[in-house]
């Protein structure tokens, strides 16, 4: 509203309750309206550190190395990368002939501009470089990076940081730099108004072929109601983390695509504080018992519609998949018999954490679902929801000695860049997300991490995914699915990128 | 006039200081706010490096010491997530959240008034029981169902008005009209007994027999009386509605303050919430001062 005469003149028509004109899409219009979950942090992609915020800026622009929606690596920027045998040393070839939405070329200036800028300005580049002593240009479009020690989730990262150009960064500074966003992706950005959308529209000089979207706004609608209804109003022509409650009614209606995506990142799973050896559940029998005593298939089906995963440990594809790993069984009779032999005939009582906020589907009914069958073995289970930040402190402390910490955890196990990026960050004594502490898994992840060979690293991860089995740190109970919502009109392959909300609009196709 | 007003003033600022102490606390003792600022795999050394640029290392009231020597100089500090200054991120989201809160306020207004007047000379008849059952609905009925039930019926159903968003009219009115439901109800029922008791004094009956035609009693005679009651409710809903909005503004993706409040307090950046509480703690604060100078016009016999 502008002035006071149209805010008149629009009250007046309101009493007339004209029909609001539908946003209809013309044949051939190659326009598309996002409706996304989270709004950015920052759309400057060289200091994006927060999953929201390389949902957008990943149209715009783009790593050394992509990620294929069939989840391989495959050549972006660079064309191609060769690993020294001792893992410490990689050159990577970059793409010639690119130029940045901005009009600069690209070569090897920008990359070790953005790995810097990078490092010094955002946490997670920073955390992804950690391992990494030296980053030189050879000529114009060549660049090696070494290693202080081998580190094998480098280059499934996609080499850390998102590409941003270090002439456009100099010829217009640091404020416009991050008001105007110049990537090399096959979307330019074109408007951005916080809170409510990010516009983008095609790049015609982009190196990677051609790409059918001419134009896109994602809208932020935080509420996942609110999404469902912009798909069902016609607003929307995709919209991202549909609730599970709603994907039955867009799978019997003819009018829509429902698309799964098996991130299984993260894994929701019954987390123990086991530093406290006063606890019941200190005995590894406990925990076990109570792996044994939840049907984690029956909260799937009947909870949360069918729609995640189960897997035992790993996902099929990763390095050290072991097929005969199978996951804990739902037998009772077993859980209390393992209870009994630990003292524990009666059950005893238990406070289960889990978070009521955030972006985890059903949080509540399936922590209800759980409680009920830890009750049904003799433990009488007190409910503890809360709100995300409470519930993320609450436990980090069921790391401390004197801690009671049981928690329905968005935990990791599958579906991270490589299986011991989870093992250091969920599992390890002083990881950043784990309150466990092992020191010979401790000693196993190490050699792993450091072991650049797939065959050899895979020997070495299933002996840890034995050992968690064993030990049960942590059991889980269902793998997360991202589901899509599109309509009719168009064709989308999600890439599984480790993001609840990618849309990579190069993979969207009209029908 | 002018004491009171200065006195209201200075009092007024102990109250802010007063919620920002409130607020300054309850953040800090919800937590560490590193687990929520810095990516999961942020090295120790980072969070601790945050926790000391936020100044969380110091104790609680020297952090609260420095924070209120800032906030009289207008800096509330940088938000944490989105890298700009706290103060500047919350006003440009208020245009958004006033803009809406008024016109909520303006259906509100009309439609409670109107309702609780007629309902007061229907008195006693069907008409009257139904606007106050409405009315008592109106009140019941928690917000998020009633957006959710618009956005179905009059959006999805109807494809009458965008389900959600900001641009042109059309998308104010289904968050203004959830957000008029319950105060609408609230002033409506006040007008009602408050009109009831006025129109039953001997200064009505005396108007009536001096041949003021109905209208004028009732409008002229009958409301300017019954106001007083309704100014004070209509202050409080008005100043309330601004805080109100987080519900409405997260439901209808309504770029204003309440969800920038939200996303602030489950992130954890603490500038971006004290910022904001404080302006509206200041917006409630300068609304109430407001209603109380606005007796003075009502009704003559006030003075300050």
């Amino acid at each position: 509203m502008h002035t006071r005469r149209e805010f008149l003149m629009s009250t007046a028509a309101a009493g007339a309750l004209l029909a609001m004109p539908q946003a209809t899409n013309a044949a051939g219009d190659r326009s598309l309206n996002v409706a996304i979950g989270d709004e950015p942090t920052t759309i400057d992609q060289s200091i994006a550190w927060t999953g929201v915020d390389y949902t957008t800026a990943e149209n715009y622009a783009e790593y050394l190395i992509q990620r294929s929606p069939a989840g391989e690596l495959v050549p972006g920027l660079a064309e191609r990368w060769t690993l020294s045998s001792d893992g410490k040393t990689l050159d990577l070839f970059l793409r010639r002939g690119v130029k940045f939405h901005s009009g600069d070329d690209f070569t090897a200036q920008d990359v070790i501009f953005s790995f810097e800028r990078g490092r010094a300005k955002s946490s997670t580049v920073k955390s992804r470089l950690s391992s990494v002593a030296k980053i030189g240009a050879v000529d114009t479009h060549q660049v090696r990076v070494e290693f202080s020690k081998p580190d094998v989730t480098f280059v499934p990262n996609r080499c850390a940081a998102m590409i941003s150009s270090k002439s456009y960064f100099e010829r217009v500074g640091e404020a416009e730099f991050g008001k105007k966003p110049s990537g090399t992706g096959p979307f330019r950005f074109t408007e951005y108004k916080p809170g409510e959308y990010l516009d983008v529209e095609r790049f015609d000089g982009y190196w990677g072929g051609p790409v059918q979207v001419e134009k896109a706004r994602f809208s932020f609608v935080a509420e996942e109601t609110t999404r469902v209804a912009k798909m069902q109003a016609g607003e929307a022509d995709l919209i991202t983390s549909c609730p599970y409650f709603a994907v039955k009614g867009f799978e019997g209606n003819s009018s829509y695509n429902v698309v799964k995506l098996s991130l299984y990142h993260p894994t929701m799973s019954i987390v123990f504080g086991t530093q406290n050896p006063k606890v019941p559940w200190a005995d590894k029998r406990v925990r076990r018992a109570m792996a044994h005593a939840i049907d984690c298939d029956a909260i799937i089906k009947g909870v949360l519609f069918g729609i995640p995963d189960r897997l035992a440990f790993l996902a099929p594809y990763e390095v050290g998949y072991d097929a005969d790993l199978k996951p804990f069984a739902y037998d009772p009779a077993t859980a209390k018999k393992l209870l009994a032999e630990a003292g524990y005939a009666d059950g005893f009582p238990m406070k289960l954490s889990y978070a009521v906020t955030g972006r985890v589907q059903m949080n509540n009914q399936v922590a209800e679902a759980i409680a009920s069958y830890f009750e049904a073995v003799g433990i009488k289970t007190q409910l503890a929801g809360e709100e995300w930040g409470a519930y993320r402190n609450a436990y980090n402390a069921g790391k401390e000695p004197g801690a009671q910490y049981v928690g329905l955890f968005t935990h990791g196990r599958a579906g991270a860049v490589d299986p011991t990026y989870n093992f250091s960050l969920f599992f390890q004594t002083g990881g950043p997300i784990s309150i466990y502490s092992n020191p010979k898994l401790d000693e196993l992840n190490a050699r792993a991490k450091a072991t650049a060979d797939n065959a050899e690293r895979a020997e070495l991860v299933k002996q840890l995914v034995r050992m968690v089995q064993d030990e049960v740190p942590s059991f889980p109970v269902y793998n997360n699915v991202a589901v899509y919502i599109t309509s009719k009109r168009i064709k989308f392959t999600p890439t599984k990128n480790f993001n609840f909300d990618l849309v990579q609009l190069k993979d969207v196709t009209f029908v | 006039m002018l004491t009171f007003t200065l006195k209201r003033l200075a009092i007024g600022l102990l109250c802010l200081v007063g919620v920002s102490l409130i607020i300054f606390v309850a953040m800090r003792v919800s937590g560490d706010p590193t687990l929520l600022l810095l990516p999961d795999d942020a090295l120790p050394e980072d969070r601790h490096a945050m926790r000391v640029q936020l100044g969380l290392d110091l104790p609680v009231p020297v952090q609260f010491g420095v924070f209120l020597e800032n906030a009289f100089l207008g800096d509330f500090g940088n938000s944490i997530r989105w890298k700009m200054p706290a103060m500047s991120l919350v006003l440009s989201r208020l245009p958004a959240t006033l803009q809406l809160a008024a016109l909520a306020f303006l259906i509100a207004a009309v439609f409670g008034l109107l309702s609780g007047v007629a309902a007061a000379r229907l008195r006693g008849t069907v008409y009257d029981s139904l606007i106050r059952f409405v009315m008592t609905l109106g009140l019941a009925l928690p917000v998020f169902w009633i957006g959710l039930m618009l956005i179905m019926t009059v959006s999805v159903n109807m494809g009458l008005l965008p389900t959600s968003g900001r641009g042109t009219f059309w998308h104010m009115l289904l968050p203004a009209v959830t957000m008029a439901l319950n105060p609408a109800a609230a002033l409506s029922r006040l007008t009602r007994s408050s009109m009831l008791n006025v129109l039953g004094t001997d200064y009505i009956k005396l108007a009536r027999v001096k041949g003021n035609s109905d209208s004028r009693v009732v409008w002229k005679h009958g409301l300017r009386n019954a106001s007083i009651p309704v100014v004070t409710l209509a202050g409080i809903q008005l100043a309330n509605m601004i805080g109100n909005t987080v519900v409405v503004e997260t439901i209808f993706a309504w770029p204003g303050t309440g969800k920038l409040i939200i996303d602030a307090i489950l992130a954890r950046d603490f500038p971006v919430v004290q910022a904001a509480i404080c302006l509206i703690a200041a917006i409630y604060i300068g609304l109430n001062l407001l209603v109380d100078l606005l007796y003075g016009v009502l009704d003559p016999q006030i003075r300050y």
